[in-house]
């Protein structure tokens, strides 16, 4: 099945209209020097903007090299934490009840939205925190451990529990798309098991790691609410330095020369990760393809390497992603109001308060209404795209692929402030409608990925055997091809739903007079996040894997990729 | 509450799936009874608002942020629809030069004649001889600890350069109020507008105090956390974080030599009320300064009214609570936080600390 270019259209032009103009706007800011005081002094050409991010007393570089630094450093651990899991998952464990429950609990994690995860750390973290609390108990400590919390530990901690789930799903699914007779083959040759992981499966599953790379990193580059919470003294870094120019000292020349380095900085670094993990495991690769097919053919016994370091891993990971949602559920039920240990004592007051409060009641309507027209039209969007940048033959492919991703890398806050000149520039009154445009601007370039991430790997020779028995191309696509990628279209449209829902800034600044959910939840921050806030998430999470358990067989047969009706 | 929920979740999709502008422009039209607040959750909350509704008709909606330079940015963009801005006394000017305000026409306030007489006409409300906007809110900041830990009272700023409370100190994160400290201690006389040398000194006194500071506060919400965990013994703070003495910790209000910082929150029309809109926004500015709204925030959220009225409308608990009995002898001492004359270089001093 081939697409030409216009299944690309769609979002393609969304870019153009949307997104390319906010962009030119920003470097022509960049580089023009600000009109004088008195409003006659004419703006013009200036590098002044680029001097002042470089100005080596001010620092401002330094934090841009540590900001990538850090992206980097987060993509490492999570790879580290996500590999032997994904693995245990898609080729070890023989539970699918194990695979589709861990799977769940993992992404419960994005239920709950960004600032109550990372506010969580606190509760954990903290001198009254669960660690400082445990370790005094057992004797351990006699003063509770200070560099926890407010440091390089605490941010690095949160940065990768937002971020590793997206690691560990594209890892999963590009190995769960591998064809166990594969490793079989490797088995029969007498490869041991090491060596067929390193040789044969981490070059296949190449792909979902340089997917997770990218959708670990991007978010790092935007990171405002982990380093502001949770860092200490010297904990900023660029997303925050970015937001202080726009909005405090209102010099959006800065502004925007330090999100254009970061830009190009990001996107850089992205490559450069991109490029070794497709080096690191795609080099690996060592085998010759009749030897496989013939290897193949054989299918002896079931190459199942002992599992214990993956098991070990997914436990550890589990208590990794439980533990804040944990202790979030604890502190809705108790009688303090601070993010403290030990609980003193039992209440449901803060569950009545949530009930009496219709605003955040009329704030998750709104956040759920535009999460799901977001998720329809960014999956269609993002499918269509992804599908014409693997397969179509058209000059400047590789520039259309490039361009495709581009609001990956752009801070969402810079994101948001530009999108809304766009719209109003265009004439678009701000509204609903707005906030979905540019929703599905912030999130279709995950889908993108997700989809392009199991793309790369198709068989392209299962839809020529179609055609081959008489199939047409739109009966291949639709029995065949779209069948076989549900997991990463399905995936992306979850993706698509959970960024979307927890989105603020873009929400922020292309609505108008309305609410939605992370408005007001980061609006009560200010005085202090209530614990009806606390008791919202805990039963969120409750009631989203309550209903999935009750359906465990149904989402057990999602996760497993297998038709429903085929079944 | 069911079928408005519905209704919402309703619109948002369907608007959402059209894709349509339409539904958005059609809000916009609708308007004409209707106006937008951008203010904080806090000072928001439909309890506060609706009396006016129910007096007048019209409907007013929040547009709800967590700085108000939040929707400073998103008015200078354009087409935002916020016709009343919440903002502070330590940036409306930031926000004045930006072009997103306009003045108000006092006439249609008469509610102003009974603010706080130190408050009504205070720096930041009135430019070039025009009003702009009306004080609601104040309150004070200074030097906050937890006496149960430090174990005597504390009167010099300089207690949050003391290294005996290394990795136990808070400083404000924002809005650039840590140098405004430094200039305190230092004794700089003008600190909203100094100059290089200035600014030099503060942010070498900053640097050094780093290694003891355990974090810079962004939100009073974080501060309250902070000191009510004991994670920070000592902080340069708000006095809303006073309200965790009623959880029984035992947090005091330093009145430092150097002195401490007055602010007020006010309310500002901004350049999108216009033709019908202005009128129903002085309308709303004025029952700001009523007997109602400073009233109910007082007893709901514990900060102080800028209003005469609602100090006389207030249980008397509540008002001594909030130490409204002294406000005219307060506010005649006070030195008020204003915007920095030269945001510029304040952000660059600002940058230089947190990134050295």
């Amino acid at each position: 099945m081939r697409s030409g270019l216009g299944a690309a259209a769609p979002w393609l032009l969304l870019l153009v209209l949307f997104y390319a103009l906010p962009l030119a706007g920003l470097v022509i800011l960049s580089f023009t020097s600000p009109a004088g005081d008195d409003g006659e002094g004419a703006a013009g050409f200036t590098l002044a903007n680029y001097a002042a991010v470089a100005a080596p007393e001010i620092g401002r570089l330094g934090v841009l090299l540590r900001t990538l630094l850090t992206g980097v450093v987060v993509v490492a651990i999570s790879t580290l934490i996500a590999t032997p899991v994904a693995y245990f998952l898609a080729k070890i464990t023989r539970s699918s009840r194990t695979e589709t429950a861990v799977l769940m609990v993992v992404a419960s994690i994005f239920l709950v939205g960004p600032l109550i995860r990372t506010v969580s750390w606190r509760g954990i973290l903290g001198v009254q925190g669960l660690i400082n609390k445990t370790l005094g108990a057992l004797g351990l400590i006699d003063q509770p451990i200070l560099g926890l919390l407010y440091s390089d530990v605490s941010v690095l901690l949160s940065l990768t529990y937002n971020a590793f789930p997206f690691m560990l799903f594209t890892v999963y699914l590009a190995m769960k798309a591998i064809d166990p007779a594969v490793l079989l083959a490797a088995r029969d040759v007498g490869a041991r098991p090491t060596t067929a992981f390193r040789r044969i499966l981490l070059p296949l599953a190449a792909p979902g790691f340089v997917a997770g790379a990218i959708l670990v990193f991007v978010p790092v580059m935007s990171a405002v609410l982990e380093p502001e919470i949770l860092g200490g003294p010297s904990a900023r870094m660029t997303p925050t330095a970015i937001r202080s120019q726009f909005f405090h000292a209102h010099n959006w020349g800065v502004g925007a020369a330090l999100t254009l380095s970061l830009l190009v900085g990001g996107a850089a670094t992205l490559a450069a990760l991109a490029g070794f993990f497709g080096a690191a495991t795609i080099g690996a690769r060592r085998f010759h393809l009749g030897w496989l097919a013939y290897l193949v053919r054989t299918r002896r016994t079931p190459f199942l390497p002992d599992g214990w370091v993956g098991r070990a891993m997914t436990i550890f990971l589990v208590l990794f992603a439980v533990i804040p949602l944990a202790t979030i559920a604890a502190f809705s039920f108790n009688t303090s109001q601070f993010y403290a240990f030990p609980i003193t004592g039992l209440t449901l007051e803060w569950y009545q308060h949530l009930f009496a409060n219709e605003r955040i009641w009329t704030a998750l309507a709104n956040s759920v209404g535009i999460a799901l027209a977001v998720t329809v039209v960014a999956t269609a969007i993002g499918t269509a795209f992804a599908f014409t940048v693997v397969r179509g033959r058209f000059p400047g492919r590789r520039v259309v692929t490039v361009v495709g991703f581009l609001p990956l890398v752009t801070p969402v806050l810079v994101l948001a402030a530009g999108l809304q000149v766009a719209f109003v520039t265009l004439d678009l009154p701000l509204g609903y409608g707005t906030v979905v445009l540019g929703h599905t601007i912030y999130v279709t370039p995950f889908v993108v990925l997700m989809v392009v991430a199991q793309l790369y790997r198709y068989d392209r020779r299962l839809d020529a055997a179609a055609r081959d028995l008489g199939a047409s191309a739109v009966a291949t696509l639709r029995r065949v091809t779209l069948p076989l990628l549900w997991p990463s279209i399905r995936a992306g449209a979850l993706l698509a739903f959970l960024l979307s829902f927890n989105e603020w800034a873009i929400a922020f600044f292309t609505g108008r007079g309305f609410n939605t959910l992370p408005m007001v939840i980061y609006s009560m921050q200010r005085t202090g996040l209530p614990p009806a806030v606390l008791a919202y998430s805990a039963l969120i999470v409750a009631f989203v894997l309550g209903v999935m358990l009750f359906l465990m067989p149904f989402v057990t047969r999602m996760v497993q990729g297998v038709r429903y009706d085929a079944a | 509450m069911v079928s408005m929920n519905r209704r919402s979740f309703l619109m948002a999709s369907a608007a959402g799936l059209a894709l349509a502008a339409m539904g958005a422009d059609e809000y916009a039209r609708a308007a004409a009874d209707a106006i937008v607040w951008g203010t904080n959750e806090a000072y928001g909350r439909e309890k506060f608002i609706q009396p006016f509704t129910d007096k007048t008709g019209i409907e007013v909606n929040t547009e709800l942020f967590s700085d108000p330079a939040e929707v400073v940015t998103k008015l200078a963009a354009g087409g935002a629809g916020v016709h009343i801005l919440l903002d502070g006394s330590y940036h409306v000017e930031i926000s004045r030069e930006e072009g997103v305000l306009k003045p108000l026409n006092p006439k249609n306030v008469p509610n102003l004649e009974h603010a706080l007489p130190g408050l009504r006409d205070a720096d930041g409300l009135i430019f070039d001889g025009q009003r702009y906007g009306v004080p609601v809110i104040w309150g004070t900041d200074s030097v906050v600890y937890r006496y149960d830990m430090i174990g005597h009272e504390i009167s010099d700023i300089g207690a949050l350069f003391d290294k005996q409370y290394a990795g136990r100190i808070a400083m404000p994160g924002s809005l650039f109020e840590s140098l405004i400290v430094g200039a305190l201690y230092l004794g700089i006389e003008q600190p909203f507008s100094m100059g290089r040398k200035e600014l030099d000194e503060v942010v070498r006194l900053l640097i050094k105090q780093k290694p003891i500071v355990r974090t810079y506060w962004k939100q009073i919400g974080d501060l309250k956390n902070l000191m009510g965990t004991g994670e920070v013994m000592i902080a340069w703070g708000w006095q809303p974080v006073m309200e965790i003495r009623e959880q029984g910790i035992d947090v005091r209000w330093a009145h430092p030599k150097q002195g401490e910082l007055a602010w007020y929150d006010g309310c500002y029309l901004t350049i999108e009320a216009d033709g019908g809109s202005q009128e129903s926004c002085e309308r709303f500015l004025n029952y700001l300064l009523g007997p109602t709204y400073g009233a109910l925030v007082g007893e709901d959220v514990g900060y102080r009214t800028a209003s005469t009225l609602a100090i006389e409308n207030m249980a008397e608990s509540t008002r001594k609570d909030l130490n409204l009995h002294q406000a005219e002898k307060f506010l005649a001492n006070a030195a008020w936080w204003l915007s920095p004359g030269d945001p510029d270089a304040y952000q660059d001093a600002w940058d230089r600390v947190v990134n050295a």
